[in-house]
């Protein structure tokens, strides 16, 4: 990935000059080499400050939707995931194709902040990929570990390394790993629990809850203009935190993504505290695939499983 | 809050509702009657509305179902608008329910808060009006659609009677004589086949299908396609010089392929309109090229073989569904043979083999060599009254032809046998039991109690085994001729013609009523509705009642300019709305749109997309406001903020 920068740098910079495109998303260095963070760039001068390595998991399509009222061209850099999600909001009809620029980056996978971290709390200084292992190489010296398991959840079934359409690629294509099919193994033995153990389970993420909203904000899903939980009338939520509050908004969120979640696994991943929410997304997913034979990968779909009135539903309409 | 006499009042202690209720915030006065719904009852509210000043109003009652019409033209008597009010079910919700008083009381308490928590945020709705086009569409020309064309026609105004077939006459046309008067049924139904064709303001559309339906009630915008007949209708006399010389042949449907029409044909002697049309699949000129005869001897010119598909877009008011039925396929019914042997033939065929105009000119011949049959079975419920292989639904008409066609067997052929095997013998309508009893009595017909277990062949004949129950014993008949009275279903399109116009049917796709007893003849689409056996198995008497009552609801809707549209529907707001058009496909009955809107924001004016509801096609179904993410879809008189406020009253 970070070879790639120097193109990068070179290919923003010249999308600007031309004006193809009016400003510029990607990433920046964060506080340390595992947390990039999001950068706007609005001048050719800037791409000095470009960043770019495994860690830089942030969708940033989903900035697009704070530049709807306008006419700018926006650019925007996009792994297979990412554009997954952007494909989210042009079937939303939240964001017009021709105002986006796409610059795709083909992608082996991006790391766990958070498993690395645990090797390595602080002081590393890159990651060297070599076959199926990686080197974690840090001020203090090197560890070598498995690679899949420092990868994020999503990466390992990712069906997509390349982004499936852009207008212009960075580099090659990379060949698509073997699969891993979504096996919901995660999703089954939670089923198994018996109900009242599966509450306690629930119970114990829920009240951690902070209600910060992270999750619906990074959310491609979550692309609504006004969101239910900010309205105040009607008052679908209480502010306060309580636990039951808490859940009606994981229920709700849950549904409201239903169908539509791109299964890029950024609501859990950004968790300040750890809620496991791709288990109730992995869920509905589940038992979509199963009832309206509409697997996981192909969503979004231009005909969405829970989005339309079908005259061959099994289900009377009355 | 009522007592429904004791209905309520037995189970559901209302001293104790009243006393809790009157604490409730914004309640200001609280009263009971035996019946609300009575006169007495009516003029307490309006009473209490202007003692009190009230300008909300809750009456804890039956289901709004029954009665919410009644007591909102209560209220809108006394002055307040008639969505100002809220009906609690204590009775289908609570004290039907339930029959300890214990847990009724505090459930109705809670369903009373709920009604009071909605009805403070009821705001006054209004209706609005829209045109009526005052043509009925009938599609089917059974009797049922005949029927019904001609009493609209004679109230005075405009049908067009879509057929499918090349003639109207449906299934009657077929039959022989009709129990249980046993009057021929081309005697009593030509008359109102030509009477169809010749009322001034009924136009036939033969040999024509629904293609599209849009619209709404009082504004249907159909498509019809009128299928290529091949002849000019309007040149062609009838003649019947083509179908004389036409040298191609082909099992005729009429006559349930027992005998056999010309490619270019008219279905039978009587048909309307006496215009043949060419079976293009059977025809010489259109398989091979070749032929072109009926075209050299017309002497009208009337045969045109470039005649293509014409697609007629009209539109019409009201719309009356009355396309009939088949019948069950008995094929699945390995003990009777699968179907396979010629003799085994269902009642429907041996209309038309006792038929005069049939394809024995009435002569009851055996199909597999011609023979005349000397004993004669008859096998009821096939296909009926069995979940097993078939429905577990009685098709009401099978007792009755089944007497019937025994009588005509023995009346035509006194030497002949005839065997009936059966369940039940069903005989609800005026006149029905004597006649079966003349079957018996008068005919002789032998009744056998039981189901049939086999037929197989022996010789020449076939040997029908069953059991006759009455006896306890195992019978044994060796038959010449087998008759299956099979079940009456739905018409193989009939799902996707409902679907089509947008209405419901049942899981044997015969078409849903609105309301069982209360509205037999509406669908619960407004402005279409149902006649003859399209909804249900029934016999001739039946299905003409049925037609009638369907006219008589489309002259009452044609009695008005205007009608008034249901405010209760939904409504876009526009500053919520992401324009993510989740709802449109999600409304049955496509009434929502998407648009584009102006807006100012910052210094600039951009467009924005949001979605639009179409007031005279919505239902007020609340699908869409169900799918809306972020709530911009509101249903008026359910609102979102209703609705939590109800949930809130009982759950917090
Ligand atoms: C063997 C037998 C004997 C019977 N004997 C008697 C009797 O003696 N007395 C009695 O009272 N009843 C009798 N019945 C019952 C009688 O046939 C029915 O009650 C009657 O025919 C119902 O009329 P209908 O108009 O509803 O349906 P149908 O007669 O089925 O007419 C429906 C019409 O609609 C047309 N159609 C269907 N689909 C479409 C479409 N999509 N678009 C346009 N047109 C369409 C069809 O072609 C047909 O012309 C008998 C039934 C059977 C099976
Ligand atoms: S689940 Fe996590 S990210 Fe989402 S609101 Fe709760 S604490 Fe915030
Ligand atoms: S309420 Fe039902 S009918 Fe009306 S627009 Fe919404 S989905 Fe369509």
């Amino acid at each position: 990935m970070k070879e790639k920068l120097s193109e990068l740098k070179e290919t923003v910079a010249r999308l600007l000059k031309d004006r193809t495109v009016d400003f510029f998303i990607a990433y920046q260095a964060g506080h340390s080499q595992v947390e990039p963070i999001p950068f706007f760039l609005t001048t050719a001068e800037h791409v000095e400050n470009l960043f770019l390595n495994n860690f830089c998991a942030h969708n940033l399509s989903k900035y697009l939707l704070d530049y709807l009222a306008g006419d700018e061209v926006v650019g925007v850099l996009a792994k297979g995931c990412d554009l997954r999600a952007l494909k989210r909001l042009l079937t939303d009809h939240r964001v017009e194709r021709g105002r986006v620029f796409v610059v795709g980056l083909p992608c082996i996978g991006i790391y766990d902040r958070k498993k690395v971290q645990e090797v390595y709390p602080a002081g590393l200084v890159e990651v060297v990929e070599e076959g199926e292992e990686v080197i974690l190489r840090g001020e203090t010296g090197d560890k070598r570990v498995p690679r899949k398991e420092y990868l994020l959840p999503r990466c390992l079934t990712c069906p997509d390394h390349n982004p499936e359409f852009y207008d212009l690629l960075l580099g090659e294509k990379v060949a698509n790993g073997p699969l891993a099919e979504e096996d919901y193994s995660d999703v089954r033995a939670l089923e198994e629990w018996a109900p009242g153990e599966r509450r306690r389970y629930w119970t114990r993420q829920f009240e951690r809850c902070l209600r910060c909203y992270a999750c619906r904000n990074v959310c491609p899903a979550c692309n609504c203009r006004v969101c239910c939980f900010d309205v105040a009338e009607p008052r679908w939520l209480g502010k306060g935190t309580s636990l039951d509050e808490q859940e009606m908004f994981h229920f709700t969120r849950a549904m409201h993504v239903a169908g539509r979640c791109t299964g890029c696994g950024e609501c859990e991943r950004v968790c300040p505290v750890n809620i496991p929410l791709m288990k109730l997304n992995k869920k509905l997913a589940k038992d979509i695939g199963a009832l309206f034979h509409v697997p996981q990968a192909e969503i979004p779909t231009e005909v969405e499983p829970l989005g339309q009135f079908r005259l061959g539903d099994p289900d009377e309409f009355n | 809050m009522c007592w429904c006499g004791s209905n309520i009042a037995s189970t559901v202690d209302l001293d104790r509702v009243q006393k809790a209720v009157e604490k409730l915030t914004n309640v200001v006065h609280v009263e009971q009657n035996k019946y609300t719904c009575s006169e007495p009852g009516q003029a307490q509210i309006v009473a209490g509305i202007r003692e009190h000043n009230l300008d909300r109003v809750v009456v804890a009652a039956c289901s709004p179902r029954m009665h919410e019409k009644t007591f909102q033209r209560t209220v809108a008597k006394a002055g307040l608008n008639p969505y100002l009010l809220e009906i609690a079910n204590i009775r289908e919700h609570c004290s039907w329910v339930h029959t300890s008083v214990e847990e009724a009381t505090p459930k109705a308490i809670d369903l009373l808060r709920a009604a009071v928590a909605k009805v403070i945020r009821n705001t006054p709705l209004t209706t609005s009006t829209i045109p009526v086009e005052k043509r009925a569409l009938v599609i089917g020309g059974g009797i049922a659609g005949i029927q019904a064309a001609l009493d609209i026609a004679d109230a005075g105004h405009q049908v067009v009677l879509v057929e499918k077939e090349p003639t109207i006459g449906g299934r009657m046309a077929q039959l022989d004589k009709t129990f249980p008067t046993l009057d021929c049924s081309a005697c009593i139904l030509t008359p109102k086949m030509v009477d169809a064709a010749q009322h001034p303001k009924i136009r036939l559309l033969t040999y024509a299908e629904i293609e599209e339906v849009g619209g709404y009630i009082g504004n249907f915008e159909v498509t019809i396609r009128k299928k290529a007949r091949s002849v000019n209708e309007d040149v062609c006399t009838g003649c019947g010089i083509c179908w004389s010389k036409c040298p191609s042949k082909a099992p005729n449907e009429f006559d349930c392929g027992l005998g056999e029409r010309k490619a270019i044909y008219i279905p039978f002697p009587q048909a309307v309109p006496n215009k043949p049309v060419i079976d293009r699949e059977n025809c010489r000129y259109f398989t091979k090229g070749k032929c072109g005869v009926c075209k050299k001897v017309c002497p009208a010119g009337a045969v045109d073989f470039e005649q293509e598909d014409e697609l007629l877009r009209e539109r019409f008011g009201a719309i009356v569904v009355a396309t009939g039925y088949e019948l069950f396929d008995h094929s699945v019914y390995g003990e009777y043979g699968y179907g396979k042997y010629p003799d085994v033939i269902t009642g429907l065929e041996f209309e038309r083999l006792i038929n005069a105009s049939g394809p024995t000119g009435g002569k009851l011949k055996r199909p597999s060599d011609g023979k005349i049959p000397k004993t004669v079975v008859f096998v009821k419920c096939v296909g009926s009254r069995d979940e097993a292989k078939g429905f577990p639904y009685c098709s009401r008409t099978c007792c009755m032809y089944t007497a019937k066609q025994a009588i005509l067997l023995r009346e035509k052929m006194p030497e002949a046998e005839a065997y009936v095997f059966y369940m039940d013998v069903r005989t609800p309508g005026k006149g029905y039991e004597e006649f079966y009893t003349r079957a018996t009595e008068e005919f002789g017909v032998n009744y056998l109690r039981g189901r049939v277990a086999r037929i197989y062949p022996k010789g020449d004949q076939l040997v029908v085994r069953g059991e006759d129950t009455l006896v306890g014993a195992q019978v044994e008949i060796e038959a010449d001729l087998v008759v299956l009275a099979t079940a009456m279903v739905a018409r193989r399109d009939a799902a996707e013609l409902a679907q089509r116009i947008g209405f419901s049917y049942d899981q044997y796709h015969f078409f849903t009523e609105a309301h069982p007893k209360l509205r037999p003849v509406e669908t619960n689409t407004a402005g279409v509705f149902l006649a003859g056996a399209c909804q249900g198995p029934k016999d001739i008497p039946d299905t003409v009642a049925q037609a009638s009552a369907a006219a008589v609801k489309v002259a009452m809707l044609f009695s008005r300019d205007e009608l008034e549209t249901n405010p209760m529907v939904a409504t876009v707001d526009e500053g919520t709305c992401s324009g993510c058009e989740w709802c449109k496909p999600t409304c049955p009955y496509g009434a929502i749109d998407i648009k584009t809107i102006e807006e100012r924001v910052g210094k600039r004016t951009v467009s924005r997309r949001v979605a639009t509801v179409n007031t005279g096609l919505c239902q007020g179904c609340g699908a869409c406001t169900v799918a809306c993410r972020s709530g911009a879809m509101n249903l008026k008189g359910f609102t979102n903020e209703q609705i939590l406020a109800e949930v809130e009253a009982i759950c917090l």
